[in-house]
């Protein structure tokens, strides 16, 4: 009945002509269909070892999280391994481990991922691990009270125990002012405590339904068998009778410079300059990877070449093209070393920046940055997992299976004008933030 | 790069058996209204297992000793390179500490035929990656190309290994990153549990030192100790190569014998080690103060890898807390929700190994999760290991094998691991039979010889005035307590000499910001006199002294370029007329907290006499006689401090050329250095019987210093930097307004005001005051 239904890869046409024919991979191979109750499904196989990943996507994140309630995604991602009708607390991640696969689950602000990687015989296992959570999560009090304390425990460990670990909170929290994308996927300590019991379900009600989410299986099993199982298991989960809510409230437009400096115990001074950028996969976006790639991958990109190597005023420093989802930052980083100001590493971040403006990159930075990315993409394909990564997000985020493999294309046709365009386009200064973020005297002492 | 917002999840697991014991189910609402409906049932069988071998790969062993791993997989078009070299950290010695991390941090940094950013831009432009590594028995060097690009990525490989220039520019560059990287480390509570650890299992074994050296010993690292580990360790006897991916083993096995088959075989140098310790009982407790988490390591000295019951110790530590049944990660997390982890792992290395209990926690808790970690290691010995829970350790091992021979570099690490633990290969492939084959008498017959619960390493990182009074209650009444700020890992009590020596000696402290201050184009005063108040040292040679000795043929062209540097700086007669020196100065310490800025006020009257004023601090020296003078009173700086005063006046650059010019020093050209833009830039070392050698760098085009190097005469002979900018005239001599100088990762920056030459100094402001 669904094999009518599958689309197989080979259906669209090849775009253009690669310029560099040699390294072209392969194409992934896929069929995508969706079930009766909403929920999409990509199979690609690949049989060189006995293994299969599963890796379940709920399009939920942290910026689908109301106000007062941050950190609630994250959270409820690890709810879901509190237990479900046949599966104790627990137990989902012991019973993979018992026959020796791996499984675990993260949240980014757009996305809530579930995955496992297993011996190929058990992915009926694995399916119906999934589905009894999806369809009858355990929700009690004593759990979640538990749970909340694991999480602020995370939070401490990774955050607040961190040099640095504050960085990117800090920066989204002074770049956006309505965007959820202000505030950070693990939430904060009081939003954390502040949550109940109701929230879980309601969140579990309205977002962790099969319309909302999409599976990619990636590995060695029969696309058929395969199918068959997930109508089995999958397949039965109810529908949603409620529309899941897409109102997320949309950043303006910003209007003027703006310098903050704020102090953090911290070793050593860090400089931040950051531009609002629109979001991924729109035609801009592809530019502005290849000029964070001149700016910043590898040795020979211009931060590290002129701050941390030439002028050696910064002891890190590199840039970033944060395209996802909803428009968020181009930024870039300076750690200052010791002997250098805060202001002249300013500077020398935004002159770099500014260059990408005043002249065109060259033809060789432009080459050696389509390079780096076949190179990327090439070596982010090498594990079932990172397939299935690359199908998903080219399913949730662009709405578009094709773009998985269609990008590469793209991005080797485009032009040193289209980088200068997109420079000129979001690096103007009234769409800037510099950040300056001084040691405090606490580490200082030391 | 950091990921901006991913948050992951731990995927330690709990026991079957412990869950089925809970009662959550009885509590437990469903959220959904279809449950009733769902069916309740157990999980679905597997499908049929697929057969599972360990993919295909070669080996040989070229003429030279060089042994070469193929694993071939052709469906990306690229190919990873990797060769191995059997020396790593545990290579250094306790004066070179950080040595092979420094060496292995540039080899990827320029060869002598390829600069550092030759190099980078050819690997960047072809769309490759490299790098490289120092590990605790190892070192590596990496190479990713596309497929098309095989053979100009392995000779590029093959140059990073064998013919590293090891350029002072870029030795200079990686130190600085070393120093700075430490400085962020050192706030890092789980790299100092880690350190400490260490250091605390394996004594002064190499395993327990800290591998990526001291501010004192990486300062202090030579381009000539680079050039001796890369000598005495790289070969291709001491080797190993993997090359994995889009090729077949005859292209492979060809281009490896093509690049790599000239490289000359050499005798292996024989290293000796101190034994580690016997396991003690010891708490060692780091104070931070602003920690809002205890990081928490409890273990003890292990076994290596070639230990016979290695597979059986493997599993009782996994029990203990690793996959598939972990008993750590039940009692404190699913248990007890006290932390976001916790772990055992063991670490079995070339000549020995520990094993670690790891978790961290909030500062309350902390009492109770060493209590009931210890616990946890008594238990081992305690209760024999169910089948169950064996079973589970097993069949995580066993299933899981297939995931780590999913990706072609995962494959390629097991050959190549086997192969320089010298294991034979066919464990390899009966890995899941000899997993099978241990029982639970092997599991607690091996926890009742190796571990040792009453002699139990701990190290708690945290704030220890908020849980210190709980360590009686977990057992551990007595420990030792280090502030962050003195933890020295080079000392047997973990605390930096200088702090103990200064107590005892219970003269004046530390002089503060304000006092870091100095003569004039040799400052550095204050850094000297506060150390060799308390402390005698050794003079030494520079760090940086090449090997070889001076070259007959170069001696009038170093005498040519002395003379140039004097013509720079105003010419001989005029450096001659100059009696005194007056400066006032902006001086801007940069220290890792704050910019701290004071203003001083230099006098010099040479040959010997100078004051320095700044406004919490006076120090002085009359040619015989050092003293300084604080709020608390006049000090006799002592001889240490004349010893550095006169070497103060002997380093100023004026002192210094005259010197020189009039033969007191000996000026020895070194090789030009030439930075990343080509620019080349002149040496001249100056030395005496008693002074240690100052490098002086002078531009070819003005003649002028633009920087100088020198060690300095305090404990771990620290290399100090010094760089003048803007050079400006002052009655005809040449006067830089603006130098910064670099010690370790410590920089001061002096911006003159306003310079005075041959103003009348009253002597009396060189004597000491009478009280």
């Amino acid at each position: 009945m669904l094999a009518a239904a599958l689309l197989v890869s080979g259906v669209f046409t090849a775009a253009t002509q690669p310029l560099r024919a040699a390294s072209r991979p392969p194409k992934l191979q896929y069929e995508i269909t969706s079930l009766p109750n909403g929920l999409t499904v990509v199979l690609s196989e690949d049989h060189s070892t006995p293994i299969v990943h599963v890796q379940l996507v709920y399009h939920v994140g942290s910026k689908n999280e109301k106000p007062g309630r941050t950190g609630f995604a994250h959270l409820f991602e690890h709810l879901m391994f509190k237990g479900s009708k046949n599966v104790q607390p627990e137990a989902h991640t012991s019973m993979l481990a018992s026959v020796g696969g791996q499984s675990n689950a993260y949240t980014t602000d757009d996305e809530t991922v579930f995955w496992e990687t297993v011996p190929s015989q058990y992915l009926p296992l694995t399916l119906w691990l999934e589905a009894d959570r999806m369809a009858t999560l355990r929700i009690d009090k004593d759990t979640f009270a538990n749970e909340r304390d694991v999480v602020k425990e995370e939070r401490r460990m990774r955050v607040d125990n961190q040099p640095y670990g504050r960085l990117n909170e800090i920066i989204y929290d002074q770049a956006f002012t309505v965007h959820p994308y202000k505030h950070a996927t693990i939430g904060s300590m009081e939003d954390l405590q502040a949550a109940s019991v109701e929230d879980v379900r309601d969140f579990y009600r309205t977002f962790y339904v099969p319309v909302n989410a999409t599976m990619v299986i990636v590995g060695d099993f029969d696309s058929a068998q395969a199918l068959q199982l997930v109508n089995t298991y999958m397949g039965r989960v109810p529908k949603s009778d409620r529309a899941v809510p897409r109102d997320i409230p949309q950043e303006p437009p910003q209007t003027k410079e703006k310098r903050v400096t704020l102090q953090e115990p911290w070793p050593l001074p860090a400089v931040v300059v950051g531009y609002h950028v629109i979001k991924d996969g729109n035609p801009d976006s592809y530019p502005l990877h290849i000029a964070a790639k001149v700016l910043s991958d590898g040795q020979t990109s211009r931060i590290y070449k002129k701050l941390v190597y030439e002028k050696q005023m910064a002891v890190a420093a590199f840039g970033n093209a944060n395209l996802i989802e909803d428009p968020n930052l181009f930024y870039a980083v300076a750690i200052v070393q010791p002997g250098h100001t805060t202001e002249e590493v300013a500077d020398a971040l935004i002159v770099e920046l500014d260059r990408l403006k005043t002249e065109p990159i060259t033809d060789h930075e432009l080459q050696r940055s389509k390079n780096q990315f076949a190179r990327d993409y090439i070596m982010g394909r090498e594990s079932n997992q990172q397939k299935a990564g690359q199908l998903s997000h080219a399913v949730v985020i662009h709405h578009d299976i094709k773009t998985a493999d269609g990008e590469f294309e793209i991005f080797q046709n485009i032009t040193v004008a289209d980088v200068q365009r997109v420079a000129k386009t979001y690096f103007r200064p009234e769409n800037r933030l510099v950040l300056t973020l001084m040691p405090s005297g606490k580490a200082g002492a030391q | 790069m950091w990921r901006t917002t991913s948050v992951v999840r731990s995927a330690r697991s709990a026991c079957l058996k412990a869950c089925a014991t809970c009662a959550i189910s009885l509590l437990s609402v469903s959220a959904s209204a279809q449950s009733a409906a769902w069916p309740t049932e157990r999980p679905p069988q597997p499908l049929p297992a697929r057969a599972i071998t360990f993919p295909p790969y070669e080996v040989q062993t070229l003429p030279n000793g060089l042994q070469v791993v193929v694993v071939m997989h052709h469906e990306q078009p690229a190919v990873t390179m990797r060769l191995l070299v059997r020396a790593g950290t545990s290579s250094d010695q306790r004066e070179k500490l950080g040595l092979a991390h420094l060496a292995a941090s540039l080899l990827d940094q320029g060869t002598t035929t390829k600069s550092a950013q030759e190099m980078n831009d050819a690997v960047d432009f072809i769309g490759g990656a490299m790098g490289a590594g120092a590990g605790t028995d190892l070192t590596f060097v990496n190479m990713v190309v596309m497929k098309d690009s095989f053979d100009t990525g392995l000779r590029m490989l093959s140059d990073m290994a064998r013919q590293p220039a090891f350029a002072t520019a870029e030795v200079e560059r990686q130190r600085q990153q070393m120093l700075s990287g430490q400085t962020v480390s050192l706030e890092d509570p789980g790299y100092i549990a880690n350190s400490v650890f260490d250091r605390l299992v394996y004594g002064f074994h190499p395993y327990g030192m800290p591998e990526n050296g001291t501010p004192q010993t990486i300062a202090a690292l030579s381009r000539a100790d680079l050039q001796a580990f890369h000598a005495r360790f790289f070969m291709p006897n001491n080797a190993i190569l993997a090359i994995v991916g889009d090729v077949t083993a005859d292209e492979a096995f060809t281009a490896a014998k093509k690049v790599f088959g000239d490289w000359e075989k050499h005798d292996l140098p024989v290293q000796t080690f101190v034994g580690p310790p016997d396991p003690t009982r010891r708490v060692i407790v780091v104070n931070k103060p602003d920690a809002v988490q205890t990081e928490v390591r409890v273990g003890h000295l292990g076994i290596s890898r070639t230990h016979p019951d290695y597979m059986a110790v493997n599993l009782a530590i996994r029990i203990l807390g690793g996959e598939g049944s972990n008993r750590l990660h039940q009692v404190l997390r699913t248990e007890r929700g006290l932390t976001y982890g916790a772990q055992a792992n063991m670490d079995t290395l070339k000549e020995t190994g520990d094993f670690e209990a790891e978790t961290n926690t909030r500062t309350e808790a902390t009492g109770e999760v060493l209590r009931l970690i210890v616990d946890e290691f008594w238990r081992m010995q305690r209760e024999r290991v169910g089948d169950r829970e064996l079973d589970g350790a097993k069949a995580y091992l066993t299933g899981s094998f297939p995931l780590t021979i999913e990706k072609p570099e995962s494959i390629a690490m097991q050959v190549v691991n086997a192969l320089f633990y010298g294991l034979p290969l066919a464990e390899l492939q009966n890995f899941r039979e000899r997993v099978n084959a241990v029982t639970p008498d092997d599991i607690q017959r091996v926890a009742k010889e190796l571990l040792r619960p009453d002699r139990l390493s701990v190290v708690l990182v945290g704030n220890s005035a908020a849980f210190a009074s709980q360590l009686r209650g977990a057992g551990f009444g007595s420990f030792e307590a280090v502030e962050l700020g003195d933890l020295d890992l080079t000392t047997a009590n973990f605390k930096r000499a200088a702090v103990k020596a200064q107590q005892d000696a219970g003269g004046p402290g530390r002089s503060g910001g304000a006092g870091r201050s100095g003569g004039f184009e040799g400052w550095g005063v204050a850094h000297d006199v506060n150390r060799a108040a308390t402390l005698n040292y050794q003079l030494a040679p520079l760090a940086s002294r090449p090997p070889a000795d001076p070259r007959p043929e170069d001696a009038p062209k170093a005498l040519a370029l002395l003379d140039r540097a004097i013509a720079a700086k105003g010419g001989l007669e005029k450096l001659r007329g100059i009696k005194t020196i007056v400066a006032r100065q902006t001086l801007v310490s940069l220290d890792s907290d704050r910019a701290a800025t004071s203003e001083t006020t230099n006098y010099l009257q040479y040959p010997d006499h100078f004051r320095v004023e700044s406004p919490m601090l006076i120090q002085a020296f009359d040619g015989a006689q050092a003293w300084l003078k604080d709020v608390r009173g006049v000090h006799d700086g002592g001889e240490p401090m004349a010893r550095d005063s006169r070497l103060v006046m002997r380093r100023d650059v004026v002192s210094l050329l005259l010197a020189a010019k009039d033969g007191t020093l000996t000026p020895r050209l070194l090789p030009d250095v030439k930075d990343p833009d080509g620019r080349v830039t002149h040496t001249l070392e100056l030395s005496a019987s008693d002074l240690n050698p100052i490098v002086l760098y002078i531009d070819p085009e003005s003649g002028q210093i633009g920087k100088r190097l020198f060690t300095a005469d305090a404990p771990g002979r620290p290399l100090i930097e010094e760089q003048f900018f803007d050079y400006r005239e002052v009655d005809g001599v040449q006067v830089s307004f603006r130098a910064t100088q670099k010690v370790g990762n410590l920089s001061v920056e002096r911006r003159a005001i306003d310079v005075k030459i041959n103003t009348p100094i009253d002597p009396a402001m060189f004597k000491r005051p009478v009280s």
